[in-house]
C-alpha cells in the first residue's frame, strides 16, 4: 500500500528498496528522574519500529527522530515544537507524566499533530489528538478495589507522592470504601522525592488497615519498601497477607531494583505481566530481549509503547496517509494481538480495550497472576459507568475464563 | 443610584498564586494589555496584606498548595481557580477552596478578563447575599423580643395584635431604629415613653 501525499510533510526522497521514510517524533525522557522507565518505552517504540520497519509488507518505513527533555518540562515544550515544526513530524509518541502530556498537548493540537501516550494515567481527558494506550482508572485500579473489598475488610489507609496521580486514586479508593460502608482509617501524601518514611510506617501500624494502598513513587517507594520490610522482620504480620498491600505501578524492572524481598506479596494490578502465558508474549519476550540483551526485562511501559508503534504502522498502512485525522480514523479500525491480548482502540475516545489482571509479586521477582479479566475492558476514562456501590459484589469483570493458565514463564 | 460597572478591569489589583512560567508569561501580558495591577507570587497572601489586592488566582495543580487535608487561609478575595487537570479530585479541592470562576489551563489571553469580570461579580453577589443572609437571620434572632413587646402592650394598654404592632412601628420609626431594636429596648424598660 502506497501513502498519499495528501499530508503536509515535505515530499521525501524514497529511502532503500524505495520504501517511504516516515519521520516520527519519540519524545521519552531517557534521562532525570524517570529515566529508566524513558529507556524502557523507548526499547518498546524502537521494537516495534524495526518489526516495521523489517516488513517488506509495509511501503514506508519508520524513522524515529528521539529527543530527550531529561524529565524538564520546559524542554518538552521546546523539543516538542522542534519535533513539529523543524522536522515536520506528524506523529509524536511520547510522555509519561501528566503534567508533560498536558505541557505538550496545545502544541500537539493546535499543530493538528497526534499524540501516541503510553503510559496507564488517572484519566477524565480525551483529546481527539491523542491515541491513550495505557490502562485508564478503570482497566487497573477499579478492577483491583473490586477484588480487594471482596476479601478484605473497607479499612483502607491512603499512602502516596503528593501529585496528580496520587491524589486521584486516593480519591477513588475512597469513594469505594464510603460505597461499601468502609472509611479510610488514613492518609499521607509525602512530597515528591521525600525519603523520610519511618513514621508513615508506625502510623499505617497504628491504625491497622486492612488495606494499604501504595501509591508512592520513584526514591519515596523504595524507602517506603524498605523501611516496611525492616519493620515486617519484627512484626511478621505487615508481611501477611490478611493486611493487603496494593501497589498499580510496580513492574518486573523495578522489582528488580528494589530487591524482591522487599515487595514480595504486594497485590499489583496491571494490563500487562512478563508472566502472562500466550504465544504472542512469548514471542515479544523472545524479540525483546534478542534485541536489547537476554537480561532486558519489558514491563508494562514496554509493551504500551511498543503497542504505540504498532498502531501507528498499521494505521498509516490501512489509510495509505501519515494525516493525523485519517491516522487516528483507521487506528480505530485495528485490531493487535498484543502480548496482554486482543487490543483496540476505542473511537468513542481514543482510549484502548486492555485486559486487565492482578498479580501477587513472587520472591523471584516474578508476578503470580491471581486474577484476570475475561475479555479486554472498554476503557471509561470519566468512571461514568462505574458502580462503586457494587464493586465488592462481584460489580468488577469476571474472573478469568476456567483453563486459563496463569502459570509463570 | 451608581450607575452598573463598565465592564472594565482596569487597575484591577491581581494577585497570582504558584502559576507555572508559561501560564505567567501568559498572564503578566494580558494583565498589561488590560491594565490590570498584576503580581506573582509562589505564597498566599498574609492576611493583613489583604487589603492590597482585589482579586486571587492560583494554579489547582500546585502540589504546595494542594497539600490535602490542611485549610488554606484565604484572604477575603474572589479567587480565580487555574484549572489543569480535570480529575474529581483536583475539581473538588478548587469547590472546597470557594472559587468565584477558573481558566483553563495552558492560560490564554482570551479568557482572562471574562474570568475577572465574573469572578468580581459573582463574588460581589455572593457577599450581598451573605450579608443579606446575616442580617436576616439577626432579624430572625431578634423576632421574639417583637412578639414580647407586642405581648406587652397587648397586656398593658388593652390593644389588639395589629395595634401593638403598629404602635411598635411607629415609635422605631420616630426614633429611626427597627423594631426589634425598639422592642429589646422596652423589654429593657429602658423606653420609659412609650407608646400611647
Amino acid at each position: 500500500m502506497s501513502l498519499s501525499t495528501d499530508d503536509r510533510r515535505p515530499a521525501r526522497p524514497r529511502g532503500a528498496r524505495g520504501r517511504t521514510p516516515i519521520p516520527v517524533g519519540v519524545l521519552y525522557s531517557l534521562t532525570g528522574p524517570y529515566g529508566a522507565i524513558g529507556r524502557e518505552m523507548l526499547n518498546g517504540v524502537m521494537l516495534a519500529v524495526a518489526q516495521v520497519n523489517a516488513d517488506p509488507a509495509f511501503d514506508f518505513t519508520l524513522e524515529p527522530i528521539v529527543r530527550d527533555p531529561g524529565g524538564s518540562l520546559d524542554a518538552y515544550d521546546d523539543l516538542c515544537r522542534d519535533l513539529l515544526h523543524r522536522h515536520g513530524v506528524r506523529h509524536v509518541i511520547g510522555c509519561y507524566t501528566s503534567v508533560s502530556r498536558r505541557r505538550v498537548l496545545p502544541l500537539i493540537e493546535h499543530a493538528g499533530a497526534l499524540l501516541w501516550h503510553s503510559p496507564r494515567y488517572e484519566g477524565f481527558e480525551s483529546s481527539p489528538n491523542v491515541i491513550y494506550l495505557g490502562a485508564a482508572p478503570n482497566q487497573h485500579f477499579v478492577p483491583m478495589l473490586g477484588h480487594v473489598l471482596e476479601h478484605h475488610a473497607p479499612a483502607i489507609y491512603n499512602v502516596g507522592s503528593n501529585y496528580v496521580w496520587s491524589w486521584e486514586m486516593h480519591r477513588i479508593s475512597t469513594e469505594a470504601a464510603h460505597a461499601v460502608g468502609g472509611r479510610i482509617v488514613g492518609e499521607r501524601l509525602l512530597p515528591l522525592g521525600e525519603t523520610r518514611v519511618e513514621e508513615i510506617v508506625d502510623d499505617i501500624v497504628a491504625r491497622r488497615p486492612a488495606i494499604l494502598l501504595n501509591t508512592l513513587v520513584g526514591e519515596s517507594a523504595y524507602r517506603f519498601y524498605e523501611a516496611w520490610h525492616r519493620r515486617a522482620a519484627r512484626q511478621p504480620s505487615l508481611a501477611s497477607a490478611d493486611l493487603a498491600r496494593l501497589s498499580l505501578t510496580l513492574c518486573e524492572p523495578e522489582v528488580r531494583l528494589v530487591g524482591a524481598e522487599r515487595v514480595e506479596g504486594y497485590l499489583v494490578s496491571s494490563v500487562y505481566f512478563q508472566s502472562i502465558d500466550s504465544d504472542a508474549n512469548r514471542s515479544f519476550l523472545r524479540d525483546y530481549r534478542a534485541r536489547f540483551g537476554e537480561h532486558a526485562s519489558p514491563s508494562v511501559d514496554a509493551e504500551a509503547a511498543w503497542l504505540c508503534g504498532v498502531f501507528l504502522g498499521r494505521a498509516m498502512a490501512a489509510c495509505g496517509s501519515v494525516e493525523p485525522a485519517r491516522v487516528c480514523e483507521a487506528a480505530c479500525r485495528q485490531s493487535v494481538e498484543a502480548p496482554q491480548g486482543t487490543v483496540r482502540i476505542d473511537a468513542d475516545n481514543n482510549h484502548a480495550y486492555l485486559t486487565p489482571r492482578l498479580a501477587i509479586c513472587r520472591a523471584d521477582g516474578q508476578f503470580d497472576i491471581v486474577w484476570a479479566a475475561r475479555q479486554p475492558v472498554k476503557p471509561d476514562p470519566y468512571l461514568t459507568w462505574v458502580d462503586f456501590a457494587s464493586l465488592a459484589q462481584g460489580g468488577r469483570p469476571p474472573v478469568a475464563a476456567p483453563g486459563g493458565a496463569w502459570s509463570g514463564p | 443610584m451608581k450607575k452598573a460597572q463598565a465592564a472594565s478591569v482596569k487597575g484591577l489589583r491581581v494577585r497570582a498564586l504558584y502559576c507555572e512560567k508559561q501560564d505567567e508569561a501568559s498572564l503578566a501580558q494580558q494583565f498589561r494589555r488590560l491594565g490590570i495591577e498584576g503580581s506573582f507570587a509562589d505564597a498566599l497572601p498574609d492576611p493583613a496584606d489583604a487589603g492590597r489586592y482585589d482579586l486571587v488566582m492560583f494554579d489547582s495543580d500546585h502540589a504546595s498548595l494542594a497539600s490535602h487535608g490542611e485549610d488554606l487561609r484565604w484572604p477575603d478575595l474572589p479567587r480565580i481557580a487555574l484549572i489543569g487537570a480535570e480529575t474529581p479530585s483536583r475539581l473538588l479541592w478548587t469547590i472546597r477552596q470557594g472559587v468565584s470562576s477558573h481558566l483553563r489551563k495552558p492560560v490564554r489571553f482570551e479568557g482572562v478578563l471574562s474570568a475577572c469580570l465574573l469572578a468580581r461579580d459573582a463574588y460581589r453577589a455572593q457577599q450581598a447575599m451573605r450579608e443579606r443572609v446575616d442580617e436576616l437571620e439577626q432579624r430572625l434572632k431578634s423576632r421574639r423580643f417583637v412578639f414580647s413587646a407586642q405581648l406587652m402592650l397587648m397586656r398593658e394598654r388593652g390593644l389588639d395584635e395589629h395595634q401593638a404592632f403598629s404602635a411598635l412601628r411607629t415609635l422605631a420609626m420616630q426614633r429611626q431604629v427597627s423594631v426589634e431594636r425598639l422592642s429589646m429596648e422596652l423589654l429593657a424598660g429602658r423606653a420609659c415613653d412609650g407608646p400611647n
